[in-house]
This record gives C-alpha cells, structure tokens and sequence, in this order.
C-alpha cells in the first residue's frame, strides 16, 4: 500500500519548570492511502503529542527534537525547514487542506461569536481561488454530507444552538472542506454519549469509504478501536510498545501492556463474570523518564534487562511488531514462559 | 424477595426551576421524572442511560445534595426526606457517595490524611487523634496505597490513585450503601479495572450495596447484579443484568447496548447495530406520552397518547406498550 | 532488527526475573510541595514582584527604625535651620518649622502604612464573610445581600468617608472606619463568585455528603480555596486605603498636627510649593514608590497562586 504519512524516529520534548518532559520518544508508524489507523494509549502516553508534533500545533514550550514526517514522500517536520517562518507557511498551506484534525472538544474549537456559515467557509475560501457564493453551497453541500439536518436554515446559526452531537458533525464538516488527504480524529467521540458516538464514528467510517482519505484516530477506547480501525498502535510511556493489525492485536497480542489492556476491559459479550485484571500502578511521568521500558515497574514479567535498556523493535510479520526484552532468546532460556 | 430494601424509591421526582432572567417565566426542567425501584443489602444495582437522562440526579437526591420534589426515599424502611438532627447525622454515616471526577472532589488544600480522617472528625469517631490517624493508614492500606503518603497533596497523585482516596474517605464511616457516581470513567482504562475490582473487593468484605451509575454499559454490566436503564427522566427497563443485556426488552435498550463498542474486531464487525435518529429532546418539554417515542423505530400513535407504566413482562420490568398485550 | 550490544553484554542473568521491590508501580515523581511554597516558587521567578516586595520590606524597616536612631524628632521644631534643601545632617532637608524631613516621612510611613494594611485587613474581615455568606445561601439572601452592596457602590465613596470623618472628628480611628466602609465590597464580591462556583464543585459536595456542618464547609473548604484571589485582593486594597487615607490628608481632613502621615505631609509642603519644591517630593515619591511596589508585589501574587496555571 501507498503510504500516505510516515513518521520516522520522531521525538518531542517538553522544557517545564521541573525539567524536560520526553513526551514523544522515538515514535516510527505509517499510514497508508485510505487505511484507519488506530492510536491507543492512556493519558500522557504520548499519543495526541505525536499528531500535534504531525501538524505543527505543539504548545509554545515543546519542539520536535528529532525525526521525519513525511507526508506524501514530502518531509514536513520542523527540523527539514531553515526558518520557522518557512515552516509555518507551509503548515499553514498544508492544515485543512492536506490534513485536517477533528478535536475532542466541539465547544473549544467552535469561535462562539461566529455563525456555523463563517467557520465554515474560511478554510474554503483560504485554500481555493472561489467566490463567497461557491464556498456558502460546498458548505451546504459538507453539512450534508454529515447529516446535519435542514442545512439552509442551520447554517446561519450559532454553536451554542447545536447539540453536543451536531457540533462534532460540524467539527467533522470543517475538517473535510478541502477533502483532505489525511484526517487526524483526536478522541473525537470521548465527549459524546454512545448512542451518538454510534453515530459519529459510523459517518468517519462512510467518509473513509466515499472520499478514500486516510484517517488516523487517536483514542484509549479500544471498543472504538476494534470495530472501525484496519491496524492499531499501542502507546505507552511515549513510545509506540506494539503495533499490528485489529486482529494481531486483538488475538495475539504480543507485548504484556497489550495483553494487560486487554484483559482489563470488561467484554459485555462475555457470558460468565470473568475477573478483571488490572495492571497494577500508575502510568509512568514522562518528566525525566530513564532511557529502559516504560512499562518495567507495572510488568509481572519483568526483568533485569528491562530496567536497564530499552528493548528494541521485534517484527513477528509483516504488519506486526512490538518492544519488548522477553522475545528476546536469552529470556526464553531463562525463565520466560 | 422477602428482604427488606436497604433502599426503596417511591414515585421520585426532582424537578429544577431554571431562571431565565428577571421577571420571565420559569422553565422546569423536569430531572428525573417519577422513579421507583428498591436496592437490597450486598446488592450493585446499575443505572445506565445518557447524559441528561436524570441518573446522576436520581443519585443526587438519595444522599440529599438535591432535594425530591415529589415521591419518598426509604433508607431501611425509613423515609428520610425529612429527617433531622440526630437521624440525619446517623443516615449520613450510613449513605455515602463517589464522586466522578477525582481532580475535583478532593479539597487541594488538604493533605491526603486530613481528607480522609475528616468524616472521622466530623462523626466523633475515635477518642484521639493518633486513633484516627492509625486508622487512616489502615485506609490506605486497604485501598493499596502506602500509608506514608499520609502528607501527601491530592495534586501530587495521578487520577486512579485520588480515586482511591475517594474510596478511602468513603470508608472511614463503615457505610452501609454507596452511590457510585461514574466513579471510572474519568479514568484511564487500565486504572478503571483497579477501581472496579477494589470495589467489588470491598462489597464482599464489608457487604455494602451500591448504586452505581455510569454511562459505560459493559462495566456496569461487569459489576452488576440488576440494571436499571434510565432515559429522559423515566426508568424504561430494569431487571437482572445478564438478562438485559442478552435480551433488552425496550426499544432504547436494544439501540443503547447497539452503541457499545465491543472490544473484539470480529464480533464488532459481524454485528448489526441499530443508530438511533435524532438527539435527546430536552427536558425541559420532554414528549407527551412515551418520552422515546420521538427516537423510537417502532413507535405508535397510541404512544403520543398514553404515558407507558413499569410492568412485569417475563423476568422484569419494562415500560413499553409493546408488551402489553402478550403479557402472561 | 538486530539487537546493539555495544554498551551492554547481555547475560542471561540480566534475564532474570525482576524483584517486586525494585519495581516502583506507585512512585510519585514530583517533590511534595505545599501550596505556598509553590506559590512562592513561582513568585520568586516575577523579578519585579521580587524588587517590590524588597522595598516595601526595606520601607517598614526604615518607618520603624530611621525615626528611633535619628538625633531629630518629628516633631523638634528649630526655625534656625528651616527650609533647607538636602544636606548631610538633614538627608532630606527641613520643612518651614526646621523639623527634619526624612524622619518625619519616616513618621508619616508608619502611619500610612499601617493604616494601609490594617485597613485592608478589617476590609478582608469583612468582605470574606459577608461574601463568603452571600455565596455560600445563595438564592434569596444572596440577592438581597448583593444588591446592598450595589446600592454602596453607587454612592461616592468620598462622600461618606468625608462625612464618618467630619462627624466622627478627624483621627485614626474615624479614618479607619471611613476608609473600611468605602472598601470591603470589592472584596465581598470577589469571595461571593468564587464561593459560587466552588460550592458546586465535587469536594464540597463531598463534605455536605459526609454531614459537614455549613459553617465547616465554609471555612475548611470555600474559603481557605479562595485565599489566591483574597491575597491578590488585599495586596491591591493596600495601596488604595494608602491612597485614600493621602488623599483624606490632602484635603486637609486628615490627622492633625505635628502627628502626619504622607498625605498630610504633601499637603504641609504644597502652600509653599513654588519656593522650595524639594519638600513636596519627599511624602509623593514615598506614596508613589509604595504603591507601585505594592502592585507589583499584587501582579506578582495574582500570577503566583492562580489556581489555573499549572
């Protein structure tokens, strides 16, 4: 498959007042031309830092230390650009019209004062050489697509006039002005109720089918994981721990943060009362993180190695690979499985 | 059951009157609209149902932070909307409440052992101070915290652990029933699983009963014995949690546990899922009649008409017409 | 990929299981901080704060002890040596009864200031409770308690303060209460929103639920949540009880003679303003250096214990 976007070794950090925070370290993943891919983590694993280092949207004290991010064979990380000004402009050319991201909360993104007409013709306009009149009808047309009832009429109104729904239908609309390449969904349902998020997640689904763009979801949910996303990557303490197909993680996961997710969630499906069980612990700081596995203090598997050096990447196929010190032979030997 | 409920709603109303300015008319928001179900001891009983649908509220009113508008709460056969003075100091210890958010609902200004000693001294629970302090390490201990964090800032702990000293000051005063108000799902999944089964662990030892509400169906499913499933105010299906969940009877529940989002790729993929039209109406003028028949696939007119009441139909209670005519 | 080797051998007894006790699953990183230590973290870093704090330091050490070491009095009149400009016997000169300058600002210091800080702190008293009670019923007491304070607003403050003054006779004690009246409902209005919104935040419901009393809840958790913006408050309700209490001297409704305070002081000095200018800077450079100490300090403690920063 034709990648779409890679990103390659790609770190960020974070200066505070108690010191540097590694948010991202060493991050490698792809997505492929119309693939949903699935990026799962806890809060503070790095996940949402990895697409706002993507999309050039990192707060005022973090940057991109390291890496490449190609979009389209065309490298877009910060450090491939001689000035920041340089950089800006081609982001601001490239946001919402190459890539766009759907935010988790509807109400901060929405501008309150401004009507749901205005919002959504300005990355129209922006982008294209088109006329007010062209913009307002492809913006009826988006609204639409996304199944904002009576259009016409619902255009001219205000944010607070739509439910929470509605308004992540309109955030969706924004994004896709310019059919972007690329759509990066950061926990887009988190803030809505499941009947609703039902619905949400079943029009990104259409859209993928209909306009054949590339959607990367961020989200800790792996119900919304299992069902709509063709791989999935797991990340913790910063680092991507494991990464694969639905099934291969889902059947056979490789790396113990993976299978301890998984054995964490209550499956509704499950006819008997299965005990849970938790990992233990809290997830790690990433503020002055040692260079060996996140995941050390919270394994029951672990071992001298892991608090020592980080493991490095084990390809188990093509498509699935994880970071973990007990694939390792020497572990097998000693007291592994 | 012969028991008695350690807690029984008759007909509970809460309705708010919400100001829209100075001498306009007032709009009622109608919360939760006429409820009635009994919890018995060592019980969990799950409400589920939509933001807005009044199950927060309902949990509200049982530990008094909102007050009935209409309808009766018993605590062990007793009506304590209006008790007073030494009974509501004893229903306090009794009933207790955790709280969603464990960044909001500890003080930030008191240390971990003041949070959880202060029901003590509220209650006069224990002669000295030492006593309570040694037993604010046996808390934290219970919890799986270390008592050392005694002088600890709540800010300091990441979410799952304030959870937990939630938990902790929940049980400085041996309750005997627990609103369980979304007490996860501000938490990160591999936390949620900790806080459920300390839960769980908790029920056994001490045999207290919760009331826990949540919106996330598969862990109330985990964690329950009975579900009730709640929209706009109104309980519309409430029976054993297994049976619910193989065979929802109303037409919400089949569209709600539709919406789950199942954590297996197969069975996600290979199930059919019914998406509810519309949004929730509001509750300030909620439908006439059935309050889902606005959403509801299989609505009649006799449903506009007529407002469906709790009934038996084969192992529980369902408010829909639908049922009504091959009820045994 | 292959696994790098260089830096470490691998042995298989680095393959050894990890002990329980090396692992650190509950570990908290940050170093156990109380509130105001992190607060005064983050108000050491304000430079200006900093610099403001060290001159209102150094100006109640100078107020206390220039007027005790000094050879003059501030009330020693000696016509011999009036009017003179700065000299080393007379750092700041003398005034029209030859009285040494800089002892008698010093005075005047000690009077503004501490009229400054008792004021703002009466002004708290007040304000904290009245506003802590508004917010903390809510509904019907609330709205006619706030609309009490409207109707004081409406009123010049001047006015009554003139007025306590006049009736009262001028002394500390009347331009006191003058001041404290004129400015308590800043503050009552500051803690009523922020007992507002804090009553409905979970902790307190916490505390009604675990059959706190009111009046627990409302000192133990509302106020002592609000001291941020109450510290912030008062530190800028300092300068503005100086200010008033100068401008009460100014008009000449102040203390009266030989006890002064900067205001009068300025006022002493202003009849002969046009032949030695000198006098009048004295008292006005000491009001004016105070005050934007003092709001530097305020600045620097509204960004310092701001609940919404990190």
């Amino acid at each position: 498959m034709e990648k779409m976007l890679e990103v390659k070794n790609l770190s960020t950090v974070f200066n505070t007042d108690n010191g540097t925070v590694q948010a991202v370290r060493d991050v490698s993943f792809d997505v492929g031309k119309g693939e949903i891919l699935g990026i799962v983590g806890e809060s503070g694993s790095g996940k949402s830092q990895t697409m706002f280092s993507c999309m050039g949207l990192l707060a005022g004290n973090g940057r991109v230390a390291n890496g490449e991010i190609l979009l389209d064979g065309k490298n877009i990380s910060p450090l491939a650009f001689n000035t920041s000004k340089d950089y800006e402009d081609t982001m601001s050319d490239i946001r919402g019209n190459d890539m766009a991201m759907i935010f988790q909360d509807p109400m901060t993104f929405l501008n309150p004062v401004l009507t749901i007409e205005s919002q959504l013709t300005e990355p129209i306009l922006n982008h294209n050489d088109i006329s007010k009149k062209e913009a307002h009808d492809r913006a009826i047309e988006l609204m639409k697509k996304v199944g904002i009832p009576s259009p016409e009429s619902r255009i001219k109104q205000y944010p607070f006039q739509f439910s929470g729904g509605m308004r992540q239908r309109i955030i969706i609309a924004i994004a896709l002005a310019c059919n972007p390449k690329l759509i990066i969904a950061d926990e887009p349902t988190t803030a809505l109720d499941v009947t609703i998020q039902a619905q949400v997640l079943e029009l990104i689904q259409k859209l993928r089918d209909d306009l054949g763009s590339s959607v990367i979801m961020i989200t800790h949910d792996l119900g919304v994981v299992a069902s709509m996303c063709d791989r999935i990557a797991i990340m913790y303490g910063g680092k991507i721990v494991e990464i694969g197909t639905a099934d291969e993680i889902f059947y056979n996961p490789k790396h113990p943060y993976t299978k301890g997710l998984l054995s964490c969630i209550a499956n509704p499906e499950d006819k008997e009362k299965k005990q849970l069980n938790p990992i233990p612990g809290s997830p790690p700081d990433l503020l002055n993180i040692g260079n060996w596995c996140p995941f050390v203090d919270r394994c029951d598997k672990a071992m001298k190695i892991c608090k020592m050096k980080m493991p490095s990447q084990e390809d188990y196929s093509d498509t699935h690979h994880a970071s973990c010190w007990l694939s390792h032979p020497l572990a097998k030997e000693g007291e592994g499985e | 059951m012969a028991e008695q409920p350690i807690l029984e709603l008759k007909d509970l109303k809460v309705y708010f009157k919400m100001n829209n300015g100075f001498l306009q008319s007032k709009d009622i928001v109608k919360a939760v609209d006429g409820i009635s179900l009994k919890i018995y001891p060592g019980e969990t009983f799950g409400l589920v149902g939509e933001s807005g649908c009044g199950k927060s509220t309902t949990g509200r009113a049982i530990v008094k932070i909102n007050t009935p508008t209409e309808g009766q709460i018993f605590v062990n056969g007793e009506d304590i909307t209006k008790i007073k003075g030494a009974e509501l100091k004893q229903f306090k210890q009794d009933v207790q409440m955790i709280f969603q958010d464990p960044y909001a609902s500890l003080n930030p200004r008191m240390t971990v052992g003041e949070i959880i000693r202060e029901p003590m001294d509220i209650h006069n629970i224990y002669d000295t101070k030492e006593e309570r302090e040694e037993r604010v390490r046996e808390l934290l201990e219970l919890v799986g915290l270390k008592p050392d964090h005694i002088r600890r800032y709540p800010h300091e702990f990441s979410g799952g652990q304030r959870q937990r000293i939630g938990i902790a000051r929940t049980l400085a005063l041996n309750p005997k029933f627990i609103v369980c108000d979304e007490p996860i799902s501000a938490l990160d999944v591999s936390i949620q699983a900790q806080v459920i089964n300390l839960l769980e662990k908790i029920q056994k030892e001490m045999g207290i009963s919760y009331l826990f509400i949540a919106h996330d169906l598969s862990m109330v499913k985990h964690i329950s014995d009975r579900i009730g499933v709640m929209y706009l105010g109104n309980l519309v299906e409430v029976g054993d949690s297994d049976s619910v969940y193989t065979d929802p009877l109303h037409p919400y529940t089949r569209a709600l546990l539709s919406a789950v989002p199942i954590p297996d790729p197969e069975t996600a993929r290979s199930r059919q899922r019914v998406i509810l039209q519309g949004e929730l109406p509001s509750p300030i003028n909620p439908p006439s009649g059935c309050v889902f028949r606005t959403r509801c696939p299989k609505a009649t007119e006799r449903c506009a008409k007529e407002k469906p009441e709790l009934k038996q139909v084969k192992d529980r209670l369902v408010a829909c017409f639908l049922y009504e005519d091959n009820k045994e | 990929m292959e696994m790098k080797s260089e830096e470490l051998e691998l042995t298989p007894d680095l393959f050894k299981k990890l002990d329980e006790s090396e692992k650190n699953a509950e570990k908290i990183v940050y170093e156990s901080k109380t509130y105001f230590q992190d607060a005064w973290n983050s108000f050491k870093k304000n430079k200006m704060a900093l610099v403001g704090l060290c001159f209102i330091l150094l100006m109640i050490v100078c107020c206390v002890f220039i007027p005790i070491l000094s050879p003059y009095t501030y009330d020693g009149q000696n016509m011999a040596i009036a009017n003179q400009g700065p000299s080393l016997a007379h750092l700041m000169g003398t005034d029209r009864f030859g009285r040494d300058i800089l002892v008698r600002v010093m005075c005047g210091g000690r009077i503004s200031l501490s009229v400054g800080f008792a004021g703002a702190l009466i002004s708290l008293c007040i304000g904290v409770v009245y506003g802590g009670i508004a917010g903390y019923c809510g509904g019907k007491v609330d709205m006619i308690m706030m609309r009490f304070v409207d109707i004081m607003y409406s009123i010049p403050d001047i006015l009554y303060i003139i007025l306590i003054v006049v009736v009262l006779e001028p002394s500390m004690t009347s331009i006191m209460i003058g001041i404290t009246i004129s400015s308590w409902m800043g503050m009552s209005r500051q803690v009523r929103t922020q007992v507002l919104t804090l009553k409905e935040q979970e902790f307190s419901l916490a505390a009604f639920v675990l059959g706190a009393s009111h009046s627990r809840i409302l000192m133990k958790h509302l106020i002592i949540n609000c001291m941020g913006p109450i510290i912030v408050q008062v530190t800028m309700l300092v300068p503005s009880v100086i200010f008033n209490e100068a401008y009460l001297g100014f008009l000449g409704i102040g203390l009266s003679a030989p006890q002064a305070s900067w205001g009068t002081l300025a006022n002493d000095a202003r009849h002969i303003m046009m032949s030695y200018p000198i006098q009048i800077v004295w008292p006005v450079l000491a009001i004016c250096l105070s005050m934007l100490a003092l709001n530097f300090i305020g600045d620097g403690l509204g960004v310092a214990l701001d609940p919404k920063k990190k």
